[in-house]
């Protein structure tokens, strides 16, 4: 009996992202905790019709979703299980938006006063409020944090250059592109250079400001046909046999490691940063 | 505005209804860049655009023609002001048709024993819906007009999402609100036997069919009606009402948009899982061109009152704002581009894009091949009106 009680605890709480309930009578005393609905990859377009798309692309597996109520005051609560780390954090960062602050204890999150969103392990979690009242926003930071405490340990790592190397500055900024989808949604303009690309993955990030404004990219391909491609497209095919970086007469600039990968620099300070990345 | 079954017509055409085609190659131009050089889906678009054309086709009676409505005070703090959503309507009618009378100005798309039917769109929620402010707004001068409200109805796909977006039998009494997917009181969506009652509210005698499918689930299957090639479409549209005034919402969809078009192909058919990743621009531009949409729908309103620029079609409220603004006019090609215009710079003036894509306009492109209106901007005549 000792051993079974701590064995329920768990199981307990594993459970919310296995099916149980997502918020409990607990964490929103005197509210009305809906009954959660789940959703799984084929039924996604029944939740979110065309909007089921992106998240297909990235990696799905299940949307918990839950509405609680108080009276007047309502909330909404949307717990999407992504195939991995890195596909909670692409949706994050393409869902991110301008943020007012973030949740203590969660580095991908985003906190405004009518919405929480954050990444955290496999989960991508939204609480959103449904009116402005003091009460429901208080209760939408509440609710994430009782939520944040059970979405695993796990946060998604960019690559050393971003993390704390010389791309850093863009670290706020990061996005994590997989596929065509993601970069029609959060980067077009990067459309025609990944023509009959479909798969690939891509951190991104825009940083600094007027004549400083620096792009900044990691591209990591299937094969290195997609890798010439890319490059052919982006008027840089000289790149893949380049020693080192290869810079346009634009100045927009690549280097190709193992064949697949690309580093990309361009704009303001694309020349101070080339000789750091090697 | 009664037409000859699907069946009837295409047997007097001679036209097989297995008559599977692919794009004809300005189509497919037309298309151009949406899908890169891939081959196209085969669909039955030939069937569609095989029906004469009717005085009342798309574009309708303006083509080219849009009115953008403008008026800073119209939503307050989140909050859309009813009395000032109504003015901009009827602003926006008088200069659309040239007509000071109201009901006149009204009267040139619908007459008294029309059945009329409001497109909305609900599917995003109370954050990101049609307004039931604006629908109010519509109801109302339709009725000054001579429309009465028992010939009035609200509709979509999913009867359960206009609920839960506000449009109740309590909040609009005397208008019915009706969707394709339904359930029953106790929320199932089977009848004693295991049948759909969403099969009872669709059309077998007309359908998109595209040569791609896709299987659904026991829980999928009454968001989609059937499985297989065959798109249907919802008997609202073939049957229950003579004439359509489409409600969409100002959204993004990725970087291009959802208004007009895919409020309509998207709201009208079953089926529709299958064809958001391979034809989501034909969709968009080929299922508006069957007769039941394309000689049906008479006015195109753009609730731009409060609309997203990012994160859409779903609701995101980090990219919810008011536009407050109307889109009017009878050609919903022409407004839709109008409508892209106006996300693209926002998403531009919020850093998401740097610059208008080309891709985003392709199914607008294609359905200006179609005839179904103006893509081409230097075509369009665009009215703004400031009524802040």
């Amino acid at each position: 009996m000792k051993l079974l009680l701590p064995l329920v605890f768990l199981l307990h709480s594993c459970s919310l992202f296995a099916g149980g309930p997502l918020v409990t009578s607990r964490d929103l005393p005197g509210w009305i905790i809906g009954d959660p609905d789940f959703y799984n990859a084929k039924q996604l377009y029944g939740y979110i019709n065309g909007g089921a798309e992106l998240y297909l692309e990235y990696g799905f597996r299940t949307v918990t979703a839950q509405r609680c109520t108080k009276a007047e005051n309502e909330l909404q609560v949307d717990v999407y299980e992504m195939v991995s780390v890195d596909a909670a954090f692409g949706m994050f960062s393409i869902l991110r938006g301008t943020c007012a602050g973030t949740l203590p204890g969660a580095r991908w999150s985003c906190v405004r006063p009518e919405q929480v969103l954050f990444a955290h392990d496999r989960y991508l979690v939204s609480v959103v409020a449904y009116d402005r009242s003091r009460e429901t926003r208080d209760a939408v930071t509440h609710v994430a944090k009782a939520l944040l405490k059970r979405a695993g340990k796990k946060e998604y790592q960019p690559n050393e250059l971003f993390r704390s190397g010389p791309l850093s500055p863009g670290l706020q900024s990061l996005r994590f592109l997989r596929g065509p989808l993601a970069l029609q949604s959060a980067l077009p303009e990067w459309s025609d250079r990944f023509k009959g690309i479909e798969r690939f993955e891509m951190e991104y990030s825009r940083f600094g400001d007027g004549a400083a404004e620096t792009e900044a990219a990691i591209i990591r391909f299937r094969s290195r046909r997609d890798a010439e491609r890319f490059l052919l497209q982006s008027n840089m095919p000289a790149a893949m046999k380049a020693k080192g970086w290869f810079v346009a007469k634009d100045g927009a600039s690549a280097m190709v490691k193992d064949g697949k990968t690309v580093y990309y620099l361009a704009g303001g300070r694309a020349e101070k940063l080339r000789p750091r990345i090697k | 505005m009664a037409f000859s079954s699907r069946r009837a017509f295409l047997k007097k055409a001679g036209i097989g209804t297995a008559a599977a085609v692919t794009l004809s190659s300005s189509g497919a131009r037309a298309a151009g860049g949406l899908r890169g050089d891939e081959e196209k889906t085969a669909t039955n678009i030939e069937d569609a655009l095989a029906y004469p054309r009717t005085e009342w086709s798309m574009p309708g009676r303006y083509p080219g023609t849009v009115i953008e409505t403008y008026d800073a005070a119209a939503v307050n703090d989140g909050v859309i002001d009813a009395v000032r959503a109504a003015a901009m309507l009827e602003k926006s009618m008088r200069a659309l048709t040239g007509i000071e009378d109201l009901a006149q100005a009204w009267s040139r798309f619908v007459q008294p024993g029309d059945r009329i039917g409001l497109k909305v769109n609900p599917v995003a929620g109370k954050l990101l819906s049609t307004s039931p402010a604006l629908v109010t707004a519509v109801i109302a001068q339709l009725e000054a007009a001579g429309i009465p409200r028992r010939d009035i109805m609200i509709w979509d796909r999913r009867e359960f999402q206009l609920h839960e977006a506000g449009f109740t039998p309590e909040a609009f009494p005397g208008i019915r609100i009706r969707g394709t997917e339904c359930k029953d009181a106790e929320g199932g969506f089977r009848d004693a036997n295991g049948r759909l009652y969403s099969e009872d509210r669709i059309d077998r005698d007309w359908y998109y069919w595209a040569d791609c499918e896709d299987s659904y689930d026991e829980e999928t299957l009454p968001y989609m009606v059937n499985e297989g090639k065959h798109s249907y479409f919802s008997s609202i549209v073939t049957r229950e009402i003579d004439k359509i005034i489409n409600l969409p919402i100002l959204k993004n969809a990725g970087s291009t948009v959802t208004l007009c078009m895919k409020n309509l192909a998207y709201g009208a058919v079953t089926n529709t899982g299958r064809l958001h990743k391979p034809l989501w621009a034909e969709t968009c531009a080929q299922v508006p061109c069957f007769p039941p949409l394309r000689d049906k729908v008479v006015l195109n309103i753009v609730d731009g009152l409060v609309g997203c620029y990012h994160g859409g079609p779903g609701a995101n409220p980090q990219f919810i704002l008011p536009y407050h603004r109307l889109l009017v006019g009878s050609d919903p090609v022409a407004v839709d581009r109008i409508g892209l215009s106006i996300v693209e710079a926002m998403r531009i003036e919020k850093n998401v894009q740097e610059k208008p894509s080309p891709r985003a306009r392709a199914f607008l492109d294609l359905a200006q091949h179609y005839q179904l209106g103006i893509a081409d901007l230097n075509r369009i005549h665009h009215t703004r009106i400031d009524m802040s």
